[in-house]
């Protein structure tokens, strides 16, 4: 990151090809359509790359900087289009993929994280993961989460809340026991 | 004390709602304002923030399109050769043609603005290399942008650099925004004004830069409007900077 931050391309090449399928993911499955994703991750690997002396290290990891920009390009490009009901990334559009890369352990490593990370989510009560996924990758404001479930908004905070201390409360135990 | 601590703050609940990005800009910046004073909500930020960021990993791998990276590598690489360009000066401030030092390029990366400066100034009309852009040599536009707000000072002036489909605008002279208002850059794609995450201000010498973000491309005009802090979803007041992409 240094090195990028210094205007060495090389050095963005390798973090775009390290990061480049999680963040197109992330967007394609916020936003449901290869054309928004590709705006969205180029976006954001653009802004990595002009802006990337910004990283601090100590706020976490080089991924999860990548994947909170994306995440917040794609929801403003996803509010802004207001167009909710073409937008799913269901299994049919997921099946819609290129030809898989080279699988590298790492690679595999991370998929088999997404999995266990999707587990965990799977495991909270059905209410709170709700809202959760409502908001994280519907892009849905609390109101609209309030308004779409017919309960307060005061409930929907309280079940992003819980949900949230269980997720994180699950991949702490999760950790220890791998 | 972990999250799950005793409930100290009645707004800690909006921790979770603004980490997993559901407040409205407005709520969100407020929400920002009691963060800086409220250590527990502090500590639900850093608390619960992993688990948001572990979300952004959990869905299926798609891969992202070989295009897309050649793309992006395409417009890295020119942009470095720019800044390799410009040489070392580009790390230090352009010197004003005016007497006075003006401290630009305060609101994005300053190296590749000195850069893309310099290419403009220096390297006009010159095709920067057949390796730029897969091939496609580098080309940067300077739109001269139309001041609308009445009162603003006659020196004024704002220019929208384009370098392929990428756009900056930057400001001179420009008045401060009114209290409690910051400037907003708009994209306008046929009659839409599409709002942009684009909120700056300017120094105490009415300067300020500000990259424009998303493809300019369908795009026919820049705006830039003073709206409440934290931006808006639709303009609240007229514009005072117009640029015609189409010129």
């Amino acid at each position: 990151m240094v090195q990028m931050a210094g205007g060495d391309a090389d050095a963005f090449d390798l973090i775009y090809e390290r990061h480049a399928d999680a963040a197109f993911s992330l967007a394609y499955r916020i936003s449901g359509s290869r054309v928004a994703a590709e705006e969205v991750a180029q976006d954001a690997f653009l802004a990595l790359w002009r802006n990337g002396s910004r990283y601090e290290p100590s706020r976490g990891s080089v991924r999860n900087w990548i994947l909170g920009i994306v995440h917040n390009r794609a929801i403003d490009a996803l509010r802004r289009a207001v167009r909710h009901e073409s937008r799913r990334a269901g299994d049919e559009g997921l099946a819609e993929r290129l030809v898989a890369p080279e699988r590298t352990d790492l690679e595999v490593s991370r998929r088999e994280e997404a999995v266990e990370v999707r587990g965990l989510l799977g495991e909270l009560p059905s209410d709170q993961r709700r809202v959760i996924e409502l908001a994280y990758f519907a892009g849905f404001t609390h109101t609209q989460i309030a308004e779409m479930l017919a309960i307060p908004v005061g409930t929907v905070k309280g079940r992003m809340r819980l949900g949230l201390e269980k997720l994180r409360s699950r991949i702490d135990l999760s950790s220890v026991m791998t | 004390m972990s999250a799950t601590g005793s409930p100290g703050c009645e707004k800690r609940d909006g921790a979770s709602a603004y980490l997993l990005g559901s407040l409205p800009a407005f709520e969100a910046y407020a929400f920002e304002q009691h963060l800086a004073g409220c250590a527990q909500c502090q500590r639900d930020i850093r608390e619960l923030s992993a688990a948001v960021d572990m979300l952004g990993s959990a869905v299926p791998t798609v891969p992202a399109p070989p295009e897309l990276g050649e793309r992006i590598r395409g417009i890295v690489r020119a942009e470095a050769d720019l800044l390799h360009a410009a040489g070392p000066e580009a790390d230090r401030p352009v010197r004003a043609p005016r007497a006075r030092e003006r401290p630009r390029w305060r609101l994005v990366r300053p190296r590749i603005l000195v850069a893309a400066t310099l290419a403009v100034g220096v390297l006009c009309g010159v095709a920067i290399g057949s390796s730029l852009l897969g091939g496609t040599s580098l080309h940067t536009r300077a739109i001269s942008a139309e001041i609308l707000q009445p009162g603003v000072s006659q020196d004024a002036s704002a220019t929208l650099n384009i370098t392929g489909e990428s756009g900056t605008l930057s400001v001179k002279d420009l008045p401060s925004p009114p209290a409690g208002r910051v400037y907003e850059v708009w994209r306008v794609v046929g009659a839409k004004k599409l709002p942009t995450d684009a909120l700056f201000s300017v120094n105490s010498q009415g300067d300020g830069t500000v990259a424009v973000p998303g493809s300019l491309h369908g795009v026919r005009q820049i705006l830039v409007t003073a709206e409440p802090l934290g931006g808006s979803p639709v303009p609240t007041r007229s514009p005072i900077i117009a640029a015609s992409t189409e010129t």
